[in-house]
């Protein structure tokens, strides 16, 4: 079943002054229940618009939105008790404490005051709890956002950027939370620029660009799919070997890290014509594709320097 | 970490939950308390004033005595020639004109005659004078706090964007913002309550050890405390009508300085162009000043209105204005119709415009 489900869905903002810029343009997007989802994009490709959107905060020009099985935003109070959002940068009351801005929110929704502390605990915070949240460092901000996200006991966890600000230990104890949670029966939909984070954690990942879907499945099989059948070889002379290579028809660069040959279906053809001229490999490699490579190639040239519209 | 983690339907928010949330949110914030503060430190101020400058004593001093008894008696004797005086007056008041218009108020011993206060006056603190000056003085107050309040809760959801965390607990947004007016309404209204309890109390203290709590000359009016008791209930209103307008107008302009800047620029400028511009129109009727001052005056106010000007038989011209008589309620509809087009825009832009 999907938790969340985007069809051509387009925003435009329209500002005074300025040229309308549309933030989402036909996204299409499914986030199946469990586990844990990335959402992935450059800056400006519409990835919080498209929270704010499924959210209820902002109004989509067109197509539709589905979240929990219920349309969003116009049946959002129906299933609003089951979502835990973090948006952007938390947005609490500044003058009064941790412990009180979470303790209205807990009163508004009837949920026991023992909740509040349970979730502070949770995230670390209970010794500041009482200390005025202008106070707090951004990392401590963001603790307490994640806090008031699981204060109702969500059934879908929607975070954006959930490790801004932490510290490494901060972000560490975040992702194992977030793994612990999308184990268990709780889904996990990640909006993360850290893509290092994305492919620790995330079960499956969909990637965005100009407010359009650009790609999406298992993380293993996003990467597959942009694997470039290169491989890496180790020879005792690198530049004859590249001379050999080159002239056997392979795509060979000598980057200082070995012979990096592209495009090569099967890394036997490689050792067979090295052998073939008395050169012998003493290893060869398959180049990893890791998701930054992966993104950077799937949202090549998609304006990654474009600010964010909201 | 070992925080239960399974996940639980929470019900979406209700109504009283919600209400009593709003409610200690208004109340935890520190403008609020500062203002219950300067209110009871005024009230504090101005009996301590009162109390300090006023006397139980009401014994007029020997010497304010026969200066008393000295112009009585001169009044006595010439009160005779003053009376023949008007009636020789009386006839010969031209003709078209009245015997008011031309020789004066006619005569009165009692009114006229000299009284010992013009001479010392009475220091006894006057409870039928002061309590409804009180109940007037503390409904101002209030309503300016409670716009302020207004104004500073409404902007504040906005500026720490802690609006934005609230629609993720609950996305309906009319009822998010009725429930948020309701307990300022609540707050506002309350707090009035108990300032006047605290301002009635301390002026009938003063009234019991500085004077007298019934009238100096004698008992209260019938309808005094009928009078005070509907002042009350209107500066009640009155403070939950400002609070609403500072509300409204912060929600639409979506932050505190600026809805405490249009209110400034409404009433120091716009009213005023108004007046200056349009005087023949008669506009005082339909301006907010005028409106709040009718509403809470026990009776209403007479304003100007529209004036005419025309050709006298003789040459020239004359302009005579038709005065308007605002009474509290007609005052009152004309501030609940300017409330409710400020708050239906409110609510047009809060449940249409996208929340950052």
């Amino acid at each position: 079943m999907a938790v969340i489900e985007a069809q051509q869905v387009r925003k435009t903002y329209r500002r005074r002054g300025k040229p309308p810029k549309a933030a989402l343009d036909g996204l299409d997007l499914i986030v199946e229940a469990g586990g844990v989802h990335g959402f992935l994009g450059p800056n400006g490709s519409g990835k919080t618009t498209t929270l704010r959107c499924l959210l209820g905060l902002a109004h989509a020009d067109s197509g539709s939105l589905r979240l929990l099985g219920v349309d969003a935003p116009r049946e959002l109070p129906r299933v609003i008790g089951e979502v835990g959002v973090l948006l952007e940068s938390p947005a609490f009351f500044p003058p009064y404490s941790g412990r009180l801005n979470l303790q209205l929110l807990a009163t508004a929704a009837s949920l026991p005051a023992t909740r509040v502390d349970e979730v502070l605990d949770l995230v670390g915070l209970r010794d500041a709890a009482d200390e005025r949240v202008k106070g707090y460092s951004l990392g401590m901000r963001q603790r307490l956002g994640i806090a008031a996200a699981l204060l109702k006991r969500p059934r879908l966890l929607v975070l954006d950027e959930p490790s801004n600000g932490l510290d490494p230990a901060g972000m560490k104890e975040v992702r194992e939370l977030l793994r612990r949670l999308g184990n268990g029966q709780v889904t996990v939909f990640l909006s993360s620029h850290l893509l290092g984070e994305v492919q620790q954690i995330c079960d499956d990942v969909t990637i965005v660009a100009r407010g359009r879907y650009v790609a999406g499945g298992r993380v293993d099989d996003v990467l597959a799919a942009q694997a470039t059948g290169a491989v890496r070889v180790g020879v005792a002379d690198a530049a004859r070997s590249l001379d050999v290579l080159r002239a056997a028809g392979f795509d060979a660069a000598d980057d200082g890290r070995g012979i990096l040959v592209r495009n090569v279906s099967d890394g036997a053809m490689v050792t067979r014509a090295l052998a073939e001229h008395g050169l012998y490999v003493s290893w060869l490699m398959p180049e990893q594709v890791d998701l930054e490579q992966a993104f950077l190639s799937l949202t090549e040239g998609t304006g990654l320097d474009q600010g964010d519209p909201q | 970490m070992s925080t239960d983690l399974t996940p639980q339907v929470t019900r979406p928010n209700r109504a009283l939950p919600h209400l009593r949330s709003e409610l200690a949110r208004l109340t935890h914030r520190r403008l609020y308390r500062v203002i219950v503060v300067l209110l009871l430190a005024g009230l504090t101020l101005v009996s301590v004033v009162a109390f300090a400058t006023s006397s139980k004593t009401s014994r007029i001093p020997p010497d304010a005595q026969q200066q008393y008894e000295r112009a009585a008696a001169s009044f006595d004797r010439t009160f005779p020639n003053v009376v023949r005086e008007y009636e020789r007056c009386v006839t010969q008041v031209p003709e078209g004109a009245t015997p008011d218009d031309y020789c004066g108020p006619a005569p009165d011993r009692v009114q006229d005659a000299p009284r010992p206060e013009w001479f010392y006056p009475d220091k006894r603190y006057d409870a039928t004078k002061n309590l409804p000056a009180v109940v007037i003085a503390v409904s101002v107050a209030a309503a300016l706090l409670a716009f302020v309040l207004g104004a500073s809760s409404g902007g504040a959801e906005w500026s720490s964007r802690s609006m934005t965390l609230q629609l993720l607990w609950e996305p309906r947004r009319l009822r998010l913002l009725g429930i948020k007016w309701l307990a300022l309404v609540i707050v506002t209204v309350t707090t009035m309550i108990v300032t006047l309890v605290v301002a009635l109390a301390l002026a009938w203290l003063t009234s019991v050890l500085r004077g007298t709590p019934d009238a100096i000359d004698g008992a209260f009016d019938p309808g005094f405390f009928t009078t005070l008791g509907g002042t009350a209930v209107r500066g009640g209103a009155f403070a939950a009508i400002a609070g609403s307008f500072g509300y409204a107008i912060a929600m639409l302009v979506r932050n505190t300085g600026a809805a405490l800047g249009t209110a400034f620029i409404y009433f120091a400028v716009v009213e005023n162009a108004v007046r200056v511009a349009l005087p023949r129109f008669g506009p005082e009727p339909f301006l907010l000043g005028s409106n709040s001052v009718a509403f809470l005056v026990p009776g209403g106010l007479e304003v100007p209105g529209a004036s005419t000007t025309v050709s006298e038989p003789g040459g020239g011209l004359s302009t005579s204005v038709d005065m308007v008589q605002l009474t509290n309620l007609r005052s009152l509809t004309t501030l609940l119709v300017y409330l409710a087009v400020v708050s239906v825009a409110a609510v047009w832009s809060f449940t249409r415009r996208d929340v950052a």
